[in-house]
């Protein structure tokens, strides 16, 4: 094989066995490259049995090793050496690292990093929460009761519950007319009486309804308790709490394994107990109103309840927003459809608790 | 340079050797910004690769007498040996940190306990020479491996009389320790089939250690006398009864052991760098004899100076703070004498990089014979 006059680097070859090094010229050849040292045999190697382990950085002189170890190395200090291996060897005879092609790579590595972020991202935004949703829609009901009652003796634990007799029994009363019949009746429900003051209702996976004694302390007529009720039994039937407790779960489960901690897993096991810190989708919520106009109409109770309850929060500024209702959708949109709804509803209500004396429901809890 | 050869009585020329680093912060940053997302896209997988990479770049930019040397590590060896070392030792950890949790009770606190003296006693140890056989391996320089061939057996022994000393004479072994582990791990590395030779003495550093402690304490106890006599109008049985006394008594003591603590790190930093040149000073290869002009002062800049960087950058340049760790590190050794490369021949030796993973778990690093990488 002839070498070409035009192709030729200095260079240092180092044999692998000693640590002397010995000055060579490199003929570069289409199949490989010759070395020749001033004295003694020249060496052949063939590209395929070439590594290049150094010469990926600006500056850095170009390493060629060949043969297993101890491989031999040639050191060629003229990094245009690799641009011509390109141009003279048959394609993907060898692996070359050209340095001027880093930018290449870079923006190779940078885009398929940017690729994988988005997947991330669309995991994050869509993918989970669907598989996370289609999942709770499928959960047993029992599962359900258990993760519900989980929440509730985080959020309304013992001691905080208020349970005196004649009040609980109207309560359930109002609760009972409400599921007695139609969907909401796959669930055995809980009501659950809270000391707290502050106005406030919410509904836990499998059935479970928390009222708060300043919700009933504000109320004038039990029309409106059971309007917020009905739209806590909404969230109940359309298992928002347990979407939301599951798709939580997920999220913080994907964001922990991204981060490579599964120490966070624990503790967000531990947050997701309390229900009273996530919050619904504007879209649960709003179909949470709208079904519960529905209900309320087939129970034969006032609709207007739910709406009064809304004004009322609405113009009292003394009564601090309830958390479920602090969040969007705002509360005059919220009014705007529930009146619409109320208006086109037909209703033929029937009185709650008509010989039950409203004002002495706030002694719920004496 | 010169020195007098007593063999032949001749005044011979002494050659100096330095090792340069080429690399930069820049460059660093770069492979550290890639290692840091590709590590967070693979859920951590990538993290042993990247690590793998971060060496291949640093070691590569060194250079001795106008080579450089290489590294031939893989991240795939350092992952298998990862995967070994976790099959191997998860039950050990479970003991360790899980157990006691779960089970709460004296039973599984024992067996806590026991496991964590096992894995200080037995795998430091382990670890630490391990780290080096691996390292040591996978170094190259004009195409000669290194190697680390000391026996874990001996550093074992070394290692627990050491500790057992150390905790006898509340530290004051330290030196004689830490003098013998350099020795071990020194006279134990070799470049081909030439070994590094030291001849340090633990008892050539006592004494300035124990100077830097006595005069570290003075500094403490004048501060302490000054707070006191400054504050001596103050009656201390009734402190608890005047809170703004003890406001003053603790402004009134404040410059006094700001200027103590001064002091003492000057001082341990004195030590620190007259160790380094110790330890350098006592170790040789063939005809050669090492020499460190690190000093106090250069020292002191460069750990502060990192320290700055590192907190006004939030931690964004730590790729420089490594890089200038390497310059500062090549740039005040040198090799002085003659080297005979012609009679260095190839012999490499087998490591696994098992020990490798393990370092990396105990969260423990190159300590002693300490090449930058």
């Amino acid at each position: 094989m002839a070498a070409d006059p035009n192709r030729e680097w200095s260079g240092w070859y180092y044999d692998g066995r000693t640590a002397q090094r010995t000055p060579v010229v490199v003929h570069l050849q289409r199949e490989g490259l010759t070395l020749i040292p001033r004295e003694g045999a020249s060496r052949w190697w063939r590209f395929a049995d070439i590594r290049q382990t150094q010469g990926n950085h600006p500056g850095e002189p170009i390493r060629f090793e060949h043969g297993s170890d101890p491989a031999e190395v040639l050191i060629v200090s003229d990094g245009a050496i690799l641009a011509a291996i390109r141009e003279i060897a048959p394609p993907r005879a060898m692996r070359v690292h050209v340095p001027t092609r880093r930018t290449v790579w870079t923006v190779a590595t940078v885009g398929t990093v940017v690729a994988i972020v988005v997947v991330w991202w669309l995991l994050y935004a869509w993918g989970i929460p669907a598989l996370a949703d289609a999942v709770a829609a499928r959960l047993p009901v029992a599962w359900e009761e258990q993760l519900g009652a989980t929440v509730t003796d985080t959020v309304a634990p013992l001691e905080r519950r208020c349970s005196r007799p004649a009040q609980y029994a109207a309560l359930k009363d109002i609760l009972g007319r409400l599921t007695a019949s139609g969907p909401s009746a796959a669930y055995r429900y809980t009501l659950i009486v809270t000391t707290d003051e502050t106005p406030n209702a919410f509904a836990a996976p499998g059935g479970f309804v928390v009222v708060t004694r300043g919700l009933l302390r504000v109320s004038d007529r039990p029309e409106e308790v059971a309007g917020v009720m009905a739209h806590e039994i909404q969230h109940v039937v359309h298992r928002h709490g347990t979407k939301l407790l599951v798709r939580e779960l997920s999220l913080q489960a994907l964001v922990s394994l991204a981060a490579g901690d599964l120490r966070g897993l624990r503790s967000t096991l531990d947050a997701a107990r309390s229900l009273g810190g996530l919050r619904y989708r504007r879209a649960d919520e709003m179909l949470a109103d709208h079904d519960a106009v529905g209900l309320l109409a087939t129970s034969h109770v006032d609709p207007r309840g739910l709406q009064q309850f809304f004004e009322k929060i609405k113009q009292s500024s003394a009564i601090q927003l309830p958390a479920y209702l602090s969040t969007h959708p705002p509360l005059e949109e919220r009014i705007a459809a529930v009146s619409r709804l109320v208006a086109s509803t037909p209703a033929q209500p029937i009185p709650l608790l008509p010989d039950y004396p409203w004002t002495e429901i706030t002694q719920i809890c004496q | 340079m010169a020195s007098f050869e007593a063999s032949t009585g001749r005044i011979v020329a002494l050659t100096p050797h330095q090792a340069s680093f080429y690399g930069s912060g820049g460059g660093l940053f770069g492979i550290y910004l890639r290692n840091i997302l590709l590590t967070l896209v693979t859920l951590g997988i990538y993290y042993l690769w990247g690590k793998n990479r971060l060496r291949t770049y640093v070691v590569s930019q060194c250079e001795f007498q106008g080579d450089r040397f290489a590294w031939h590590g893989t991240g795939k060896e350092l992952f298998i040996g990862a995967l070994k070392v976790f099959a191997v030792l998860a039950p050990v950890f479970f003991l360790i940190s899980v157990a006691p949790v779960v089970w709460k009770n004296i039973a599984s606190q024992l067996a806590s306990n026991a496991a964590g003296l096992l894995v200080y006693l037995f795998l430091v140890p382990l670890a630490l020479v391990g780290m080096r056989r691996y390292r040591f391996s996978r170094l190259s320089w004009r195409g000669i491996r290194f190697s680390f061939r000391g026996r874990v057996r001996d550093f074992l022994k070394l290692f627990l009389r050491g500790a057992l000393f150390m905790g006898l004479t509340f530290g004051l072994y330290a030196p004689f320790f830490q003098t013998q582990q350099r020795k071990f791990f020194s006279e134990n590395t070799y470049f081909g089939n030439a070994r590094f030779a030291f001849d340090g003495k633990g008892r050539d550093l006592f004494g300035r250690l124990l100077l830097s402690l006595v005069v570290a304490g003075a500094a403490f106890g004048v501060a302490a006398v000054v707070a006191v006599a400054t504050v001596g109008q103050f009656r201390f049985s009734r402190l608890s009864e005047r809170p703004d006394a003890i406001t003053q008594l603790v402004v009134a003591a404040l410059p006094g052991f700001a200027v103590a603590i001064l002091v003492a790190v000057v001082v341990v930093f004195w030590y620190l760098a007259y160790r380094h040149r110790y330890y350098w000073s006592h170790t040789s290869f063939q005809a050669a004899r090492f020499r460190s002009t690190v000093t106090a002062g250069k020292l002191l800049w460069l750990w502060v100076s990192n320290l700055l960087l590192i907190i006004v950058t939030l931690g964004i340049a730590i790729p420089w703070v490594l890089a200038r760790n390497v310059r500062f590190n090549l740039a005040n050794i040198t090799l002085i004498g003659s080297l005979d490369l012609s009679s260095v021949v190839q012999e490499a030796q087998q490591a696994g990089a098992g020990a490798e993973s393990l370092a990396g778990m105990l969260n423990i690093d190159f300590a002693g014979f300490d090449l930058p990488f």
